[in-house]
């Protein structure tokens, strides 16, 4: 049953591997445009994925699918460090030229840059490690509410809300469509309408969720990854880090029928289960599309500048996906359709985070202005 | 083709690979920005777009771009196609090829 399950992991990465690729479904990208050029028409497709999800959440938690103990993982106690993890990653996405997801299919495609920011969110995750303890601490002080989610927040049942929200979203995107906005010019082979991509991957985000009992999340690898490397260099100090010992994080695996553990530490478990074969179909499917439209291509003449800010904006954004907690999609397309609280904070935050490194960027590192 | 390669001396970033070519009376003005973060492209395209303003206007230049973004495709043809010029993009193996020239009127 452990090969199916890697096996499913691994052909859901692929795919979203494959059609971000086709799309360049830029998750940073969107965000970073709305500040820099006033325009981002690819965030709007982000808007049609989240809606999508939204819709299918409810539905399938109406259905059983997805049951109120699966859910459990994506919400939690909302504080003021989701805002500043989501400012923080917003920051370290655009630096880096893409998130945590962004980066993977970019490297598929041959792009060196994103090679960078993967070894800054490998360093970003380890170093976290180091001040986890005071980190929760500060996540206990801020703590803002009880409530898990926005309609816990307000006592209204939680199913009919998701459904209002979802009409209101399902409303703009109906106007954007009529007016032609979530169509994309298509003079290129192989490209794929970004709308097209947002419904494959709420299909995705669906499976993930109803197979596999989680939705969509890479993060944890990164920190795995970290501490892997640092224990070869110092073991001794690895061993003592409360961050990299604690495995009492539990999910439930509807396709194994049983509750996995996990934690953050440099071992094989629940978590790394789905997050490694999802993390290779990614690299995998996108390197399969490239090579397919001839665009796979290594390119080392990038100036020192860009690779620089690339691992500078990784490292942040593996800080920032572990203080937040979780990452840009957990949050986007996990949580953000459940009304967590706290992916709510984490998106707001997102925004004036953004808004810094698309300022950043343009003063200090693409150079001629 | 010669390489005039005391254009390319005038530009300020020597990272970027630059090549001004002459082909008869046409000045091609080549920028390389591939395998680069994004968005450098589109931030690239539009400032040499407007250095080489004069040139583009009277026709005696052409500036192209590779580029391996695909998504550049797309907004360097929207935000250089607003500006009035004409814009072409080529699927070349490996990368882009978006042509900006004066547009036929």
């Amino acid at each position: 049953m452990q090969i199916l399950l890697v096996v499913i992991t691994f052909l859901l990465g692929l795919v979203s591997g494959v059609v971000m690729h086709r799309s360049d479904f830029c998750l940073a990208g969107m965000f970073r445009d709305l500040f820099l050029f006033r325009s981002s028409p690819l965030l709007r497709s982000l808007v049609l994925l989240v809606a999508a999800n939204m819709l299918l959440f409810a539905l399938a938690q109406f259905f059983g699918l997805i049951t109120p103990g699966m859910t459990m993982v994506l919400t939690g106690p909302p504080a003021l460090t989701n805002l500043f993890g989501g400012m923080l990653f917003g920051l370290g996405m655009v630096l880096a030229g893409g998130c945590v997801i962004g980066v993977l299919y970019k490297v598929g495609a041959g792009s060196l840059p994103s090679v960078f920011a993967i070894v800054g969110l490998i360093i970003g995750s380890a170093v976290y490690a180091e001040f986890h303890p005071l980190w929760t601490g500060v996540a206990k002080a801020t703590r803002l509410s009880v409530s898990r989610t926005l309609p816990e927040l307000f006592g209204l049942p939680a199913l009919p809300t998701l459904l209002m929200v979802f009409l209101l979203l399902a409303f703009m995107l109906l106007r954007w469509q009529q007016r032609g906005l979530l169509v994309r010019p298509n003079v290129i082979s192989g490209y794929l309408q970004p709308r097209t991509t947002a419904l494959v991957l709420a299909l995705i985000s669906l499976l993930s969720f109803v197979l596999l009992g989680m939705p969509l999340g890479i993060a944890t690898i990164y920190a795995k990854t970290g501490a892997f490397l640092e224990q070869l260099v110092f073991p001794k100090h690895v061993a003592g880090l409360v961050f990299f010992n604690f495995r009492g994080l539990a999910y439930y695996s509807p396709l194994l029928d049983q509750r996995l553990t996990f934690g953050s530490g440099p071992f094989l478990d629940g978590l790394s289960l789905v997050q490694i074969p999802l993390l290779v179909g990614i690299i995998c499917g996108a390197a399969v599309s490239a090579v397919t439209l001839k665009k796979y291509m290594l390119s080392f003449h990038v100036p020192k500048r860009q690779l620089l800010s690339a691992l500078v904006g990784g490292v942040i954004m593996g800080l920032a996906a572990r203080m937040a907690p979780a990452c840009n999609v957990w949050h986007l397309l996990g949580g953000l359709p459940l009304l967590s609280l706290q992916s709510l904070l984490f998106t707001l935050g997102l925004l004036p985070g953004a808004g810094l490194g698309s300022w950043l960027l343009v003063r200090y590192v693409l150079p001629g202005r | 083709m010669t390489i005039a390669s005391a254009v390319s001396k005038t530009f300020y970033n020597t990272l970027l690979q630059k090549e001004s070519a002459m082909t008869g009376e046409k000045q091609i003005v080549e920028v390389n920005v591939c395998g680069q973060i994004c968005p450098s492209s589109l931030l690239t395209a539009l400032r040499e777009v407007n250095r080489f303003k004069a040139g583009l206007k009277t026709g005696e230049l052409s500036l192209v771009f590779l580029t391996d973004n695909p998504d550049s495709t797309n907004r360097i043809r929207e935000a250089v196609g607003n500006m009035g010029y004409l814009v072409e993009v080529q699927d070349l193996p490996g990368c882009f090829r978006i042509a900006i020239d004066k547009a036929v009127n």
